[in-house]
């Protein structure tokens, strides 16, 4: 059987700038991409800001068009989706954003803005009908007694409430899949476990895969700890394999310096953590990047093939990795980053 | 006062309380809080969006922004009262004494004027140096920071990345040579390596210029790595005050050991991880005794009645809770 989502070299070039005396700047925001979805897995995407990550995310809902490679749906390619079945893909794939407060219309009561889309898609036939539903969901994702928030503004729930909301707009149109772009970046750390516990509890209920998107590690390790992991630097995944496999032993050496980076919330553990294994703090340009390797100005294992070459995705036991040195670079460990 | 003793505290809060009066009700954001910031420390400020840390802080400079008032205690800086300053004091006081960077710090530069004009205005509006003396140390701070100081002085805020313009930040936050500087919030929008980076750029500036740092904000597992006495503010309260091992390890209020226990971390066991139930009370409708008994296990559980005293009670050296039943914190 098909996986539920396939990327088949996707790419994503934008085009900028420009003028009548100005050369037109390209930037490859996804620069081949390939990755498979199964029914009901969960994938973390992790990178930082400009790699690419939340670009692959609005293109697997369709908000952005490819301008290469293919997106399989149910193992269709979603250009050649007509009608019905164009319909089904819209109504399958969902996406939850980072900021909350933006993705809801100010103007408009909780009830307005949540109804829409379900009588859009013929869920329901009435109003009332959309209303019960309504109340079901805000069960659901924990706002409850629904009364209460069906008739307020966005601007009047927390962030952490609006955030449940924008899942219960998700599960409303009963997706198979949800991108969740940085959904708990924007809400305090004490309230980030329960709405990830939230994802989880849908992801068994509903057999609903989960594509989530984040520059966080320690978020990434939580929700997908059973799922599997995609480590993106600009425009490239660099690592992949099963969450687990691969947070035991990062292999590629930008995995190992986000991993170095993450405060852990104990005292002893991270003041022993010395300097990041990185060269430098720059993100390569997007629109001009580094020959070969695109990691290698920053990283400290590079030779004069790193240069030259690009690294191609290659199997180490079991995890997918694109470092032309990952058999002999340093095997990761906690404390290790100290004699870096 | 609970909090005072006979260490140097360079900066004190006396049971201040910052009411905010809306039309029909008051906000209490800061509730008779008592805090020393010793010379010389990292202080961490730790609670959830709503729990009154920034509010505290504004306070501390006489910055509340209306409708805010300082409406009980007073702000000690050095033994003098800086509610009691002159507007010519609190001028020399901010920035010079103590600077503050605020939160999402690289929306605070303005976006029309480069980098360069920025400094020197600031250098103006506190002093009489001379631009070139100004830019000098700019460009050191700025080298200090690890940036091209030409190239970020000669730049508008919209050509620097985030985490440049938190660095630029930092650095003309230290342009007047204040002796403390407050941080509220200051890595927040910024990647995991750029905080990493910045992290480690604040605790070098701590140790090389010697100067007292107080850091809020909602993340514990930073101030796992930076502070060395921790507070934890509740509903406008510090609920726990002490070492970073004594918070850490030994928490004797039960919200502490449930923000430890609720932030997500690379070394632990998934399974551990807790959410906190239920959310933060109605700063304008607030609960008898105890603010957190609502969410509270021990309370849940029978073992307390979540009654509060209204103080903070030592119950190890330097290490302060407002538990009643902290023993039963022991091995929780």
């Amino acid at each position: 059987m098909a996986p539920l989502l396939q990327l088949d070299n996707l790419q994503m070039m934008f085009t900028g700038g420009g003028g009548l005396f100005r050369k037109k700047r390209h930037v490859g925001a996804v620069a081949g991409v390939n990755l498979s979805l199964d029914k009901g897995e969960i994938m973390a995407v992790v990178g930082e800001s400009g790699c690419g990550k939340t670009t692959v995310g609005k293109m697997i809902v369709g908000l952005l068009k490819p301008t290469g490679g293919r997106i399989l749906y149910n193992g269709t390619d979603i250009t050649t989706l007509h009608g019905d079945a164009f319909e089904a893909y819209r109504r399958g794939v969902q996406m939850v954003h980072q900021d909350s407060y933006a993705a809801l219309n100010p103007a408009r009561t909780i009830l307005q803005s949540l109804t829409d889309p379900i009588l859009r898609h013929g869920l329901a036939k009435k109003n009332a009908e959309a209303h019960a539903m309504l109340e079901d969901l805000l069960k659901l994702v924990g706002l409850t007694p629904p009364e209460q928030f069906l008739d307020k503004y966005p601007h009047q729930l927390s962030g952490g409430q609006r955030q449940r909301l924008l899942l219960a707009r998700a599960l409303s149109l009963q997706p198979s899949l949800i991108v969740a772009d940085e959904p708990v970046s924007m809400v305090d750390v004490s309230l980030r476990i329960s709405l990830l516990d939230l994802m989880g509890e849908m992801n068994r209920r509903f057999n609903i895969a989960f594509i989530y998107i984040t520059h966080d590690l320690a978020t990434a390790r939580y929700i997908a700890s059973h799922g599997r992991i995609a480590v993106m630097y600009p425009g490239k995944v660099v690592e992949t394999g099963n969450l687990s496999l691969v947070m035991a032993d990062p292999r590629h050496p930008y995995l190992q310096a986000l991993l170095a980076a993450v405060p852990i919330p104990d005292p002893r553990i991270s003041r022993n953590m010395g300097e990041l294994p990185l060269k430098s703090l720059e993100m390569p340009d997007p629109a001009n990047p580094p020959p070969g390797c695109r990691f290698h100005p920053r990283c400290l294992y590079a030779e004069s093939i790193c240069e030259r070459e690009e690294p191609l995705l290659a199997e180490h036991a079991g995890q997918w990795v694109a470092c032309h040195r990952a058999a002999q670079i340093p095997r990761w460990q906690w404390q290790s980053s100290s004699s870096a | 006062m609970a909090t005072s003793n006979n260490k140097d505290a360079i900066l004190q809060a006396q049971d201040v309380t910052v009411d905010f009066k809306l039309p029909s009700r008051t906000l209490r954001a800061v509730d008779h809080v008592s805090l020393d910031v010793y010379r010389g420390e990292i202080l961490g400020v730790v609670g959830e969006s709503g729990s009154g840390k920034s509010t505290l802080a504004t306070a501390m400079l006489n910055i509340v922004s209306a409708p805010g008032v300082i409406s009980s205690g007073q702000i000690l800086f050095k033994g003098q009262n800086v509610l009691a300053f002159s507007d010519e004091d609190l001028r020399e006081f901010r920035w010079r004494d103590v600077a503050m960077v605020f939160q999402a710090a690289q929306n605070s530069l303005n976006p029309v004027l480069k980098i360069k004009a920025q400094v020197l205005d600031t250098a103006e509006a506190h002093g009489n140096q001379s631009p070139d003396a100004v830019l000098k140390k700019a460009r050191e701070l700025l080298r200090y920071v690890r940036l091209e100081p030409d190239q970020v002085l000669d730049s508008y805020p919209h050509q620097l990345s985030g985490g440049m313009k938190q660095r630029t930040i930092m650095a003309l936050s230290l342009l007047l040579d204040p002796e403390i500087l407050i941080l509220d919030e200051p890595t927040t929008a910024l990647d995991v390596i750029t905080q990493a980076y910045v992290m480690n750029i604040f605790k070098r500036a701590h140790i090389d210029l010697e100067i007292t740092m107080v850091f809020l904000t909602h993340d514990v597992s930073i101030m796992a790595k930076i502070a060395d006495r921790i507070a934890v503010m509740y509903a406008g309260q510090i609920v726990e005050l002490g070492t970073v091992d004594n918070i850490f390890y030994t928490p004797f209020h039960a919200y502490t050991k449930g923000l430890i226990n609720a932030a997500p971390s690379l070394t632990d066991d998934v399974s551990k991880r807790r959410a906190i139930p239920g959310s933060p009370p109605d700063l304008t409708n607030l609960p008898e005794g105890c603010r957190f008994a609502p969410r509270c296990k021990l309370v849940e559980e029978g073992g307390c009645k979540g009654e509060y005293k209204g103080e903070l009670v030592e119950v190890e050296p330097g290490h302060y809770t407002t538990c009643v039943e902290w023993k039963k914190m022991r091995g929780y």
